[in-house]
């Protein structure tokens, strides 16, 4: 958003007649309330309209909207709010009305500024309004407010406008960011007053007479020099966090257009290629395993350890070798063990085989893992064969289904019936080995 | 004849269905966004909408929702590349009947139209792993043991139809009627949409794909 020129009369959410731009409306009861107030006070040069600036806030921006129309740096406002909540919370109460009584609102006027001799007028006018408050007994006692007082305003003039770590860190490493350094007289005053601060406020608590003059010294020391430094790592810190999640955010990026290149574009490049539909469909068949499989499986290497994957791995292996579709329906998870994967293996192992013999376009394969046991059946609905006949003789069952089975303590069945299909039911003990 | 609506973004999808079906069903009408759908649906009234699940506007979740609300005899069929926990779970639970992925062959899928038509429910395989899936046994609170639990029978059913078979060829390996097993079934997809039970949500938020 840029500039706005900053309107010459008061304008209230609903008076706005744009209904959008700079005020971004929020009607209160109290702004109802207090309208007929503020269209009395018609701004002028010295006092121009108040506002809550929603582009510069720590809070709710309205004491970056005071400190504009005063033409002062928003964190001496706050570090005057800061020292006037103290002074019998009239500094709270204050902030609170001036919170009701404004509109937020971005950037709205151009840049005001007024000349050292008005600040310092500005200063000595807190100091009365702290005075006159004390003498009001509105206040929370010598040792809190003006200990507090000085620490604010040193650490104000260090920071400046509130946002400038820049600056703080040009002084403490050189060369960062190209910020500009604020003059070093400032940071030298603001230093001094805020130690003085520090000081006054260690000197002043009778719990800590006792420690002696050096060790105070330390504490006045140390207690400085995290109020000086403290902000300043909180922002590094931050500022290095976001970089490091800028970095894995790109380095993602770049894996997932690496990966989309090796795998769906050159599948779609050999698509292109190909004259044979069958070859089409299986290609595309793969792939879009292949995918689901990268979309929304966690990591793959610490899924490697599961019983479903293990199985997915195996039925997209039947599907590209032997040109059928295969359902794979898991119900249940477990880790694998050395006898599951010997259940893998036979199961792949029947997969294959029904691939091969049935005829039938696709083969259902369900794993269940329930009340300490592994169920695996294969089933296709293809031209089938006689059990009895080649059981037991026919390597593939015998060694590779049945024999690995049972050499891991688990069984396997066999039933078929001609012209309706084949079914093999694997069965394995969970915790059979270890 | 079955008259049949379609919902989906894809163009080319759309077109593929419509020929695919239109010697089986009657194709009344079809839509590609969500508050054109729910406008046709509601002026057409047709026996079922085979609706998509992933569509701009709210995707076919908002049709089944809007429409199941004041008219129950509009029966959906949800049909999607997704075979993701979460979406088959929602849509059921919306009240579509049933779930089928795109990859289902022109002639399974004019039979799945006509069980829903029936007021029969249409498991895949895929959809019946997930249920037994999430109502596993090892439930640690039962709120109400009718909605919230299958019975020995229903779970022997959908392992059954997980194992790939037809529910008539499901009737002949449980030795019970084709009607039976339509029985059982719809009773688990009233479990399904009615049922309470915490895991079910969170079983299937939890659970990315199989």
């Amino acid at each position: 958003m840029g500039h706005r020129r900053r309107p010459d009369y008061w304008v209230l959410p609903a008076e706005n007649p744009e209904g959008q731009g700079s005020y971004q409306g929020d009607t209160s009861l109290a702004q109802t309330l207090l309208r007929a107030i503020i269209n009395c006070m018609e701004p002028t040069e010295t006092f121009p309209a108040l506002y809550r600036r929603s582009d510069d806030r720590i809070l709710s921006g309205f004491a970056a909207g005071v400190a504009e129309s005063l033409g002062v740096s928003a964190t001496y406002v706050r570090a005057a709010f800061v020292v006037l909540a103290l002074a019998g919370g009239v500094g709270l109460l204050a902030y609170v009305i001036g919170v009701a009584i404004t509109v937020n609102a971005v950037d709205v006027g151009t840049k005001r500024s007024i000349g050292r001799s008005q600040k310092l007028g500005l200063a000595l006018m807190l100091v009365a309004a702290l005075i006159t408050l004390r003498a009001a007994n509105l206040w929370f006692g010598d040792s809190v407010v003006w200990p507090v007082g000085l620490i604010s305003f040193g650490l104000a003039a260090i920071l400046d406008k509130g946002d400038n770590f820049n600056r703080l860190s040009s002084w403490l490493a050189p060369g960062t960011d190209g910020a500009v350094r604020p003059p070093l007289s400032r940071m030298v005053v603001g230093t001094l007053v805020l130690f003085a601060g520090v000081g006054t406020f260690v000197v002043t608590r009778d719990s800590l007479a006792p420690l002696g003059l050096p060790l105070l010294a330390v504490v006045i020391t140390v207690a400085g020099l995290m109020l000086l430094v403290g902000p300043w790592i909180v922002r590094l810190v931050s500022a290095l966090n976001e970089e490091r999640g800028d970095r894995i955010r790109s380095e993602e990026r770049s894996e997932v257009a690496a990966h989309l290149h090796d795998s769906v574009l050159q599948t779609l490049a050999l698509i292109q290629r190909s004259e044979d539909p069958n070859k089409m469909v299986t290609l595309a068949r793969a792939q879009e395993r292949e995918l689901r499989q990268w979309l929304f499986e966690a990591d793959p290497d610490t899924d490697s350890a599961l019983f479903s994957t293990a199985l997915q791995s195996m039925a997209g292996r039947v599907e590209r070798d032997y040109d059928v579709r295969v359902e794979l329906v898991t119900v249940g998870e477990t880790l694998i063990s050395p006898a599951l994967d010997a259940m893998v293996r036979a199961a792949g192992e029947a997969t294959a085989n029904a691939a091969r013999h049935s005829g039938a376009s696709w083969v259902s394969v369900y794993a269940e893992t329930a009340e300490g046991h592994v169920d695996v059946y294969i089933s296709d609905q293809g031209a089938g064969f006689d059990v009895a006949s080649i059981n037991g003789d026919r390597h593939g069952i015998a060694d590779s289904i049945v024999g690995r089975m049972e050499r891991h303590g688990g069984r396997a069945e066999v039933t078929s019936e001609m012209g309706s299909g084949t079914e093999v039911h694997l069965s394995m003990p969970l915790g059979s080995d270890k | 004849m079955t008259s049949v609506f379609l919902v989906d973004d894809h163009e080319l999808f759309l077109t593929g269905v419509r020929t695919e079906l239109q010697n089986y069903v009657e194709v009344v009408g079809w839509a590609s966004d969500v508050d054109d759908a729910i406008a046709a649906i509601r002026d057409l009234t047709p026996d079922v909408v085979l609706v998509d699940v992933h569509m701009p506007g709210g995707g076919g979740l908002a049709v089944v929702k809007n429409i199941s609300v004041d008219d129950s005899d509009i029966r959906f069929l949800a049909l999607s590349v997704s075979d993701k926990a979460e979406d088959v779970i929602a849509m059921i639970r919306a009240g579509a009947r049933g779930y089928v992925t795109k990859s289902i062959s022109p002639t399974d899928l004019v039979d799945a139209i006509s069980r829903i038509a029936n007021g029969d429910a249409v498991f895949s395989p895929r959809l019946a792993g997930f249920v037994l899936d999430a109502f596993a046994e090892s439930a640690p609170e039962i709120s109400d043991p009718e909605l919230d639990q299958l019975t020995a029978r229903e779970r022997e059913v959908l392992r059954q139809i997980a194992r790939g078979y037809t529910y008539k060829q499901v009737a002949t390996r449980l030795s019970i009627s084709v009607k039976t097993v339509e029985t059982h079934v719809s009773a688990v997809l009233r479990k399904l949409q009615l049922s309470s039970r915490y895991e079910l949500a969170r079983w299937a938020s939890d659970r990315r794909i199989v």
